[in-house]
């Protein structure tokens, strides 16, 4: 979907892609006023959503099911959920376990005893069972033991646990994936897309999330009443607010935006029109002051509580508390008085003056005071993806030549004939059916490579059209050279997505696949990014924002 | 799964089944994009396409069938296999109204001709006219699925094309031999593990308990 600058109110062009678009500032993303959990719980409050729990049958053990369901104004959906009882040694967050403290699917609609009957033979099974058009996602999570021990023992002898301890890990519980769009037989995305509640991306999955949120609250003070009976007193909600969902994702996420490029356009596109929008404001209220200025002290607060022993993250992190510092300098004298563009003043300030990192992070404030500009884009954040989308043949190669040039310049500057230039490889593996990166120079396999060298493949194509009659049709072409057919559609497909592709040779022996991991997550509203190596992170959704028993009492700066 | 229940695919599980297959087998991954949209389409119309895709591709494997490499390959010749249903029909999409230019196309002998159905449907959209294959004086329809290698000629009509896509899908069973065979040709593009991508894989060496 090709977003038209609204001229009425942007009179600052967006950000182009070449510079949009690189690996190290996607890597700096920050979750904004229009990631998709955000986008869900505004939804719910203007439509008046309803949650109810259904039921909450677990044992002494913790073990049982329970449904949480979610009523909107046409349709409902539910979170059953199966709780296990998992000895520590089996668990493992990595996606390949099979066994796990809890197990969800998110069912169309209420579901019937029978309905929990079935999901109760497949969902504890995840990928080795199958669910149905039904449901329309899949999911499952172990517990933080050391949190979850402690204050379920707190609670147990009538007192809050020690907030410290919260703030070190942040949830109760961490998913290892969460499956939808028709995976394990769950329902096709195309299916459900139509409805308004899911047309925006991932908003079954984020459904998902904030039930599992809800669960894994309700699990803890049931363990407290069993193991402290009248003792016992509820987590407060004061401090239940500042917890989250964790999740551990591996490599798996980082092929997505390139396999998706539609959706990478449509997401970055409109992230770069609500900025254009707000810089081409005039005027600073007093009102759009103090959000600003109250944003600002959650994102300082934010990246106090922000730990990581990561590498990447421990030059990042200190970086970003020094830029979020200058910002609240910055903005002790502004806007000034004879300034025209206020917005686009401090944008240009933070551009010279504050790291990746930081500028990224100003963005996503910036963004905050202006939900009324802002947060219509977010019906343009889907895109009509076809698999194996028409290709036009009819086109000459001179035409296809053309678009080349015109779009896939930066692609052709890397040397391909460098080892280092082709140094990785993107392969699914055997063992684990799970997406890896291999060196193409030392290991195995590089002749089941998946085609993710976006900028490699547009230059093998270049060198082989160089070598062919320019006004041969492409149907042609591409009979003779069917190797190239993948990438011939994918570069008619985006003619009028610029925002569609990573500007970056994603086969170099120097890519970062987290910072793709990072991009993606900072969309679904992300906080707390913490690698755990190079190709594996720790996060947190929704934490300090509202439950599902909250409903109706958001507030109104959601 | 239990008991002896219909295994039924999502839409995208037949799309990504029949890709996997066809790269495992040796197509191209453009092509195998066409495979498995052309496997999931079929499925949409009611047919369940798995036992003929192993068969092509097995056709495939031993050089048993024509993978159109020019234009003119798209003629009908005696000296050579028939022709793949999913590489012909991309390529007729690829030419759009440009395959048509004569009010019929004779394109010799096609191996299971079903699999040009969801290509003749995506045509029709294209050109706005309505896409039509015949095995002699037979129409080629989703209710005669059962052709094996026919000489296949098109034709249009001018009938109203337009293709209701808001119907839902309706989920249909996989044949549970093919299934297993398609999934195994899949396995073919994955990678086996070494102990040196064991041990840089993602998590590897660390402790999940905390």
């Amino acid at each position: 979907m090709h977003i038209q600058p609204d001229t009425a109110i942007t009179d600052i062009p967006r950000r182009l892609p070449e510079h949009a678009m690189r690996l190290e500032r996607m890597g700096s993303a920050h979750p904004t006023r229009l990631s998709f959990l955000r986008i869900m719980l505004r939804r719910m409050q203007q439509q008046g959503w309803r949650y109810d729990r259904m039921s909450f049958d677990l044992n002494t053990q913790g073990v049982g099911h329970a449904v949480y369901t979610l009523h909107g104004p046409q349709r409902s959906y539910s979170l059953v959920a199966f709780s296990h009882d998992l000895p520590d040694e089996i668990r493992s967050d990595r996606v390949i376990a099979t066994a796990w403290d809890a197990t969800f699917a998110l069912f169309d609609g209420v579901p019937s005893s029978d309905d929990i009957a079935r999901l109760s033979k497949n969902v504890p099974l995840q990928e080795a069972g199958r669910v149905s058009a039904q449901e329309l996602t899949l999911s499952r999570a172990n517990r933080s033991v050391r949190l979850f021990d402690h204050v379920v023992s707190a609670l147990a002898q009538g007192h809050q646990p020690d907030r410290a301890e919260l703030d070190q890990v942040g949830y109760f519980m961490r998913t290892t994936a969460v499956y939808g769009s028709g995976k394990f037989g769950a329902q096709d995305r195309s299916e459900i897309a139509a409805r308004p509640e899911l047309s925006q991306p991932f908003q079954a999955e984020m459904m998902t999330v904030w039930l599992i949120r809800q669960f894994t609250i309700d699990v803890v003070n049931h363990m407290a009443r069993v193991k402290g009976g009248a003792a016992a007193v509820e987590l407060s909600p004061e401090l239940a607010r500042g917890l989250g969902v964790g999740n551990s994702t591996g490599l798996g996420m980082a092929p997505f935006l390139v396999k998706h490029p539609g959706l990478l356009h449509a997401w970055a596109c409109v992230r770069e029109e609500a900025l254009a929008r707000v810089r081409s404001l005039a005027d600073v209220t007093p009102q759009q002051y103090d959000h600003l200025r109250e944003a600002l002290r959650d994102a300082v607060l934010n990246a106090q509580h922000w730990t990581s022993a990561s590498p990447y993250m421990t030059d990042k992190l200190p970086q970003l508390r020094t830029d979020l510092a200058a910002v609240d300098e910055y903005l002790a004298a502004w806007p000034k008085a004879q300034s025209v563009l206020p917005w686009d003043d401090l944008w240009n300030w933070a551009a010279t003056a504050l790291s990746c990192e930081g500028q990224e992070a100003v963005l996503s404030l910036m963004l905050e005071p202006h939900g009324a500009i802002v947060d219509g884009l977010s019906e343009c954040l889907s895109f009509p993806e076809t698999f194996a989308a028409p290709i036009d043949g009819r086109q000459s190669v001179q035409q296809l030549c053309d678009v080349i040039d015109h779009n896939y310049q930066w692609a052709l500057q890397y040397d391909f004939a460098s080892l280092t230039g082709t140094a990785r490889f993107w392969y699914v593996s055997e063992e684990k059916l799970e997406p890896r990166l291999g060196s193409r120079h030392a290991e195995d396999g590089s002749d089941r490579e998946n085609p993710l060298g976006i900028a490699w493949l547009v230059w093998q194509l270049s060198q082989q059209l160089n070598d062919t009659p320019k006004t041969m049709t492409v149907a042609e072409f591409l009979l003779t050279h069917p190797q190239h057919r993948q990438i011939v559609r994918r570069i008619q497909s985006l003619v009028n997505c610029e925002y569609g592709e990573i500007r970056e040779n994603l086969v170099a022996d120097d890519i970062l696949p987290i910072d793709m991991m990072r991009y993606k997550l900072a969309y679904f509203g992300a906080s707390r990014f913490d690698p755990r190596s190079d190709k594996w992170v720790r996060i947190s959704l929704f934490a300090g924002l509202p439950y599902p028993t909250d409903i109706g009492n958001f507030d109104a700066r959601l | 799964m239990h008991g002896s229940d219909p295994i039924l695919l999502s839409q995208n599980e037949w799309a990504s089944l029949g890709e996997k297959a066809a790269r495992g087998a040796g197509y191209d991954w453009g092509h195998a994009e066409e495979f498995g949209w052309a496997l999931a389409e079929l499925a949409g119309m009611g047919i369940d396409g798995s036992t003929v895709l192993c068969e092509l591709l097995a056709l495939f494997e031993t050089d048993a069938v024509t993978v159109p490499k020019r234009l003119s390959d798209l003629k009908p010749s005696a000296n050579r296999a028939p022709l793949c249903p999913v590489v012909t029909g991309a390529a007729l999409c690829d030419l759009g109204d440009l395959a048509l230019e004569s009010a019929a196309l004779e394109l010799g002998d096609v191996c299971y001709p079903i699999f040009l159905l969801p290509f003749l449907d995506r045509m029709s959209a294209q050109i706005g006219k309505r896409v039509l294959a015949f095995e002699r004086d037979r129409q080629l329809t989703p209710q005669n699925p059962d052709l094996q290698t026919g000489t296949i000629r098109l034709g249009t009509t001018q009938m109203a094309t337009a293709k209701d896509r808001n119907v839902a899908f309706q989920r249909i069973g996989i044949q549970s031999q093919a299934f297993e065979q398609l999934k195994s040709l899949g396995m073919r593009t994955t990678v086996p593990a070494t102990e040196q991508s064991r041990a840089a894989g993602a998590g590897a060496g660390l402790t999940d308990n905390d």
